[in-house]
């Protein structure tokens, strides 16, 4: 065999090398298998950064700028095995490399590892944490790659950050939502066959179409024509989200008329994903159509709709993870013997774009591009606070109603709560986890027969099901010029409109039996709509809020990129200018001045400036640097404090800025690819919103006056955290070895450190009292929950000529830490209801209780493997892995609860062996496996 | 032939139907288990709870424990509802759905404590229940008979993992009719029922009040409903987190329905609202009284035209002379002289009125002070102290006539209006010190005044408080 493949080696291609007038490198490249010439090959010299795509006959040339020395040439296209073929460049002499053969890679399909994460944990806001690892899949760095598929159920994230760091681009159109600045994945799921081509620039590295977020940009293509002729079914099985995936593709390349279109279907559906109840169905459809109308105009439309329904799963205590298992999801129960969760999560979002690709002549292209998006993004949820409205005799109204927290898993039903409550009558606890055990699911028998007994009375619905939904409607256009203004300059700009129009409201969705629901909010009496008091919602109607968020942005960058012999180096700037505005739609009572209407419109000036420089010591060794620095308006979601209720906005809100820098020393030589990446992030004025009940609020409660009673402690707060700053620093390093021609060996490892950086402005708000101020938050050196801050990898691919092939990687992470509550670590924490420090405080107990929580570390093991056949001219293969073999538990994440906000609450509960309040967290998965196969022609 | 491969694989994607569960589920049906009846031989009466209640405290006991293998049953009606959030963990159940009331199963109400919330949700007004009686707990919890868990002499509640095996539902549910009752009617056995009170306003002073969202108001407000025939008042009792806490209590007058109880220390009754819609005041003719009020002067003159500090007076007789007309409207029992020098002391001797043991159906009796000429005098002030024991829903009025004209006979044709400046001894003031009226400003009176103590009680329990009175001055500045 060893004999076989060197002899492969050698015959296979030749390289000559010819005296002429300049320095020449040109070669052609064929298919392994049918030894047919390959267009759009991308060949690159590692070491010059030069690339070239071969033509139609599959050849190529290099004829300006050509390093000389020891060169590394890398051929790649997409469904193919990259190569790289060492040579010797010499003074004007042409090196010619014919027939290099590329083999078609029968892994290639990257979406094969991706069902771990673009279908999967990627929308999942379940989870808790956003995963940044669709950003990266399309990368060939074996730091990136191993990011993407080995560490993503593991909800690492490059750098500590996240994926609003990162643009996602569909032809040039920017996909990340104006909302929070992150990428909404499912809008393009289950459409893996026809996204595949992705041009990814990580870090602050520039990007032709985008000026980027500090994590990197990935374009995807859809362009109709650079897809190749042929068709592609695909069937896979996996216990992991979905149960099954089927997808069909065909793409008809440029036919002869000058068009050229690809279309793609598919399907993904279960009843069940790992976590219990966590149904999932999706179906995709994709078209892309092209007409290139002359050698310099093209225009191309594309097609998304991929409507998108899953069930959620939820985070729970220790408590019930110890009681239930890894897999317990607290959201369904069941009903018509049939498992249904109340959690469901819906994206319908379809997106068209229209793109025209103008060449001006050979060195300068502009594209335009027109894109809009509309639909619903909906979840669902139960509402038990149905009221029903009574006016006494003498004309004064009441609203009389509200149930009880459906949920089998609600604190008031758990052991733990009568352990703390009933010391001395344990039986009670035994009972309640007897109760837990054998039933411990949502009851929805009791929902309908309670909204019965009401109907009965004549009252309206106490529970009922409703979606939250944010239909938004976004229209972007934008331009974006490419000039290569000499050899060695390449200019770059864009100018970008986005404009949205979100509606957010509530909706009734079942009423579970009863006859409607009330729209007053049944705590305090408040109309919802106060123009419109006393409604009663109907399936269907809107309820509870209903506002738009307007939002425009504009913006435009520029970049240069320069190349010489062996120093590249970039400059990049942008700008932008976002404003933000809210609407009321119904007039809040508990709001009734600054909920109507127009509010005020926030503006933020964005300013971007990025350097780079690539320095070659030769072409084994490269250095690298970069460094940028940029300010953005805040998202919409951390803009507005309780933008449901209200027009309120967050205190001294002002830009974000962001400084980023990185150096890397890069290694490459035939054998080994090495990458040594040293980082620095410091993210500034940040704002996080979050909602929770609070107990223990009680000196906030009695400072504002709106105190109802002496022990008025408890109540449902927006906690605003306004001005943190964020470090995040760390080495990456990753290597692979070509051992021998069927052996790698790939080793990763990323060390971080992700803190807090100061001690950010702390407020308060609820349906009583406004932005009340309670000083810093102490979270200065903190960590940030930003999945492990430690990594490591190692792993192997063996591929065998014979078109089969396994591997093997083992990963170890470390360092991951608990999202912690920053009301907390306020002063509200030793404050009693006078406002002076709590009487028994002690600051040592005091110290061990705010104490983070890091979670043991551990290991998951991978194994992937790997077959495919060739008839005729059709490819069949299949594709298994299994994730986890090894079943290991581990914990990927977990919150703090706020209830527990001050120190004798925390105290106390923390006293417990089984705290009632104790942080919820997510579990990773135990062994699951996905199987894929093929048929391509 | 390629454009056919690919419309039958286009096809083959989509024939494969899902089965993912959609939206479209069945509605529930109600469970068997609803029409669930028990045997006759099975089941027992409130009445035979009640007793079993009374010989555990008879043998010295707080609680009496039903054995868990103890197949029994009691069948009621739900009566309470915490829709309104009124009722917290508690469900309030009778043995009848009207006033009836037989011999051998006469009506009765419990309490069952009951660690749920919501409990609206699937016991209703009206809805009949059986209790499972087996483990559970009899005991006297806030004053009232309850049906609990607990072996250590005090009642706990039953739990959320049980009650559902506890509190059966069938799938009956009636209207109930409140039995209706006058204040000086009520029994113990009305306890944990539904009531009617007719003819009922709220005390003129807490007209301005909420229900229950004063500041004054602690887990509970109190206000104080009282029957325009009788006098007789009761406190409504309303929880801080009822949803109606904070509507102004209705103006007007007219019937009331709701739970006989007693408010959570024990001390007196109440009545408890399932809902704010209970009360029907739909009659503006309130019953307020006349009233003087010249507010209270800063001090009395130096000249006296009226004392008595009854020290004269011989003890546990009528109190006579000093122009004092003693007279007993009502029942057996009048206004007599006493000393003691317990906790709860005279003041020297004291006057006081006690209905307990009288076995009258009421008493009325007033003490009423001779002619006091008011012409011409300047800065005149009445000034005395009271104090009471257990004073329950019995009460003392402080009364003045200007057209009085002394005799016995012509007291109740006389027109009398309250002193409202006047200081009180209340119900819910201790027992131990005397409360002083304040110096009671008379100058916005002209003419000849008689000032009357008139009590109102009954020999019945709750109604037969002690009132005390002494140090009555009238004086003015010469």
């Amino acid at each position: 065999m060893e004999k076989r493949l060197r002899a492969t080696l050698i015959v296979l291609f030749s390289v000559v090398s010819v005296f002429s007038q300049q320095t020449i490198i040109s070669g052609s490249v064929k298919d392994g298998a049918s030894f047919e010439p390959i267009e759009g090959v991308r060949v690159e010299i590692e070491a010059g950064n030069l690339s070239v795509q071969t033509n139609a006959n599959g050849t190529f040339i290099f004829s300006k700028n050509v390093p000389l020395g020891e060169q590394m040439l890398r051929i790649s296209k997409e469904g193919y095995i990259t190569k790289r073929y060492p040579i010797i460049v010499n003074a004007n002499e042409t090196v010619d490399i014919s027939d290099m053969t590329l083999e078609f890679d029968v892994s290639s399909t990257q979406d094969l590892f991706t069902i771990a994460l673009a279908d999967d944990e990627l929308d999942s806001d379940a989870s808790g944490s956003d995963n940044i690892s669709g950003l990266l899949s399309s990368s060939l760095d074996v730091f990136q790659r191993t990011a993407a598929f080995e560490f993503s159920s593991s909800f690492f994230r490059i750098r500590g950050l996240d994926s609003e760091n990162g643009s996602i681009l569909i032809n040039g159109i920017e996909m990340n939502k104006i909302y929070n600045g992150r990428p909404q994945w499912s809008n393009w799921g289950g459409l893996n066959d026809v996204l595949r081509s992705q041009e990814l620039v990580s870090g602050l590295k520039p990007s032709a179409y985008h000026f980027g977020g500090i994590l990197g940009t990935t374009n995807i293509n859809t362009t109709a024509s650079e897809v190749a002729k042929g068709g592609r079914v695909t069937y896979s099985s996996s216990d992991r989200s979905y149960t099954n995936r089927l997808m069909a593709t065909y793409a008809s390349g440029l036919m002869k008329n000058q068009w050229a279109y690809t279309i793609s279907l598919g399907r993904r559906w279960g009843n069940e994903g790992y976590q219990d109840a966590t149904l999932y169905e999706s179906n995709s459809f994709f078209v892309s159509l092209e007409k290139r109308l002359n050698d310099k105009h093209s225009i191309n439309f594309t097609g998304i709709y991929t409507p998108n329904r899953r069930g959620k799963s939820s985070a729970n205590t220790q408590e019930v993870y110890d009681l239930k298992g890894i897999k317990y999801n607290e959201y369904w129960g069941w009903q018509d013997g049939k498992k249904r969760n109340s959690r469901e999560k819906e994206v319908e979002e379809p997106i068209f774009i229209l793109n025209h690709f103008w060449k001006a002549n050979s060195k300068t292209k502009l594209n335009t591009n027109i894109a809009y998006q509309f639909g619903a993004l909906t979840n669902s949820r139960i509402a038990f606070t149905g009221a029903t409205r009574f006016v006494t005799v003498d004309g004064q109204e009441t609203f009389e109603g509200g149930g009880r927290n459906p949920s089998a898993s609600y604190y008031q039903k758990l052991p733990s709560y009568f352990e703390r409550n009933f010391p001395a009558d344990l039986e009670f606890a035994y009972g309640a986890q007897q109760e837990f055990l054998n039933n411990g699911q949502l009851n929805w028998q009791y929902l309908y027969e309670a909204n019965k007994i009401n109907a009965a009375q004549g009252k309206n619905a106490t529970y009922m099901l409703y979606d939250d939904v944010v239909f938004d409607k976004q229209f972007t256009v934008n331009s974006i010029l490419t000039s290569e203004i000499n050899e060695h300059v390449l200019f770059n700009a864009s100018i970008n409109y986005k404009t949205l129009l979100s509606e957010n409201y509530a909706q009734v969705k079942d009423l579970l039996g009863g006859i409607g629901f009330l729209n007053v909010d049944s705590f305090n009496g408040f109309q919802f709509d106060l123009k419109n008091p006393n409604s009663i919602a109907f399936e269907g109607d809107k309820f509870s809020y209903n506002y738009n968020m307007l939002a425009n942005v504009l913006s435009g960058f520029a970049q240069a990129q320069f190349k010489f012999n062996r120093t590249d180096f970039y400059v990049s700037t942008s700008v932008s200018n976002t404003s933000h505005q809210r609407e009321g739609l119904y007039q809040n009572e508990a709001f009734a001045n600054n909920s109507f209407g127009k509010g005020e419109q926030l503006s933020f000036i964005g300013l971007g400036a990025k350097v780079g420089l690539t320095y070659r010591f030769s072409g084994v060794h490269l250095f690298d640097f970069n460094a940028g620095y940029i300010s953005k308006a805040p998202s919409i979601q951390n803009s507005y404090t309780n933008s449901r209720s209200n027009h309120n906005i967050v205190p001294n809100i002002t830009e974000e800025k962001i400084l980023s820098l990185d150096a890397s020393y890069i290694f490459r030589s035939s054998f080994v690819n090495a990458k040594l990446t040293g980082y620095y992030t410091n993210l500034r004025n940040a704002n996080e919103i979050s909602f929770f009940f609070a107990d223990g609020i009680g000196s906030v409660i009695a400072y504002t006056g709106t105190q109802q009673s002496g022990n008025d402690t408890t109540e449902f707060i927006q906690e605003i955290l306004q001005g943190i700053n964020k470090e995040h620093l760390g080495l990456e390093f990753g290597v692979d070895s070509q051992v021998t021609t069927t052996i790698k060996l790939k080793a990763v490892a990323s060390l971080g450190q992700f803190t807090y950086a100061n001690n950010p402005d702390l407020y308060l708000s609820s349906d009583r009292f406004e932005n009340i101020h309670l000083g810093t938050s102490k979270l200065k050196n903190y960590k940030l929950a930003a999945g492990p801050h430690e990594a490591y990898s190692v792993g192997f691919e063996y591929r065998d000529p014979e078109y089969w092939w396994f591997g093997a990687t083992a990963n170890f992470f470390n360092k991951t830490y608990m999202d912690i509550s920053p009301l907390t670590r306020t002063d509200n924490f030793y404050k009693d209801v006078d406002g002076l420090p709590i009487s028994d405080y002690e600051e040592s107990i005091a110290k061990a209780l705010l104490e983070q929580e890091q979670f043991n570390d551990y290991m998951v093991v991978n194994l992937v493997g790997g077959k495919s056949w060739r008839v005729n001219s059709y490819y069949i293969g299949f594709f298994a892995s299994i994730n986890n073999v090894l079943n290991e538990v581990y914990k990927t994440g977990g919150f703090e609860q706020g209830r527990n906000a001050n120190y004798r609450e925390l105290r106390d509960d923390n006293a417990l062996s089984r705290p009632v309040f104790g942080a919820k967290y997510w579990y990773g998965r135990g062994a699951t496996y996905f199987l894929n196969i093929y048929l391509k022609f | 032939m390629k454009h056919i491969n690919m419309i039958i694989m286009f096809l083959g994607v989509f024939i494969m139907t899902s089965c993912i569960e959609d939206g479209d589920y069945g509605v529930p049906i109600p469970n068997q288990s609803e029409s669930i009846s028990i045997p006759a031989n099975k089941l027992t009466t409130f009445k035979a709870l009640h007793q079993r209640y009374q010989q555990a405290v008879n043998n010295g006991n707080q609680i009496a424990i039903i054995d868990a293998d103890e197949d029994i049953y009691i069948e009621g009606y739900v009566v309470s509802s915490d829709a309104a959030g009124n009722f917290f963990e508690k469900l309030v159940i009778q043995n009848k759905i009207d006033d009836s009331n037989p011999d051998n199963d006469p009506r009765l109400g419990i309490r069952l404590d009951i660690n749920v919330s919501s409990l609206s949700d699937t016991y209703e007004i009206g809805r009949k229940v059986y209790v499972k009686l087996a483990g559970l707990t009899i005991g006297n919890s806030n004053g009232v008979l309850t049906l609990g868990k607990g072996e250590d002499q005090n009642i706990e509640q039953i739990q959320e993992f049980e009650y559902r095996n506890i509190v059966l539902r069938t799938s009956e549910v009636v209207n109930i009719t409140p039995k209706t009752v006058t204040l000086a009617n009520l029994t113990e056995a009305d306890k944990n029922t539904l009531i009617k009170l007719e003819n009922m306003q709220l005390n003129r002073f807490q007209l301005g009040n909420t229900f229950s969202s004063e500041s004054i108001d602690e887990f509970d407000g109190f206000r104080l409903l009282e029957n325009c025939e009788s006098g007789f008042s009761i406190f409504m009792q309303t929880s801080t987190y009822a949803d109606f806490k904070s509507l102004i209590v209705p103006q007007n007058k007219g019937n009331v329905t709701g739970i006989f109880s007693r408010d959570y220390g024990d001390d007196f009754d109440v009545l408890i609202l399932n809902s704010a819609t209970n009360i029907v005041f739909d009659n503006s003719q309130r019953c307020d009284p006349l009233e003087l009020n010249c507010g209270l002067a800063t001090t009395y003159g130096t000249t006296n035209l009226f004392k008595d500090d009854f020290e004269t007076q011989v003890n546990n007789r009528v109190i006579t002379g000093n122009g004092w007309t003693n007279y007993v409207e009502k029942g057996t029992k009048s206004w007599e002289a006493y000393s003691s020098t317990s906790t709860n002391a005279s003041l020297g001797r004291s006057a006081r009125f006690q209905s307990a043991s009288s076995g009258d159906a009421s008493n009325i009796g007033w003490l009423i002070t001779p002619a006091i000429n008011l012409s011409g005098k300047h800065g005149v002030t009445l000034r005395f102290k009271t104090s009471n024991s257990l004073a329950d829903s019995s009460f003392l009025e402080v009364l003045y006539s200007l057209n009085w004209d002394g005799t016995v006979a012509n007291i109740k044709s006389a027109t009398w209006g309250v002193l409202s400046a006047a200081y009180v001894v209340k119900d819910t003031d201790s027992f131990v010190p005397w409360f002083s009226s304040g110096n009671v400003d008379l100058s916005c009176a002209t003419g000849t005044i008689h000032i009357a103590f008139k009590y109102t009680g009954s020999g019945q329990t709750n109604f037969d408080g002690v009132y005390e009175l002494d140090d009555v001055s009238i004086d003015y500045v010469p």
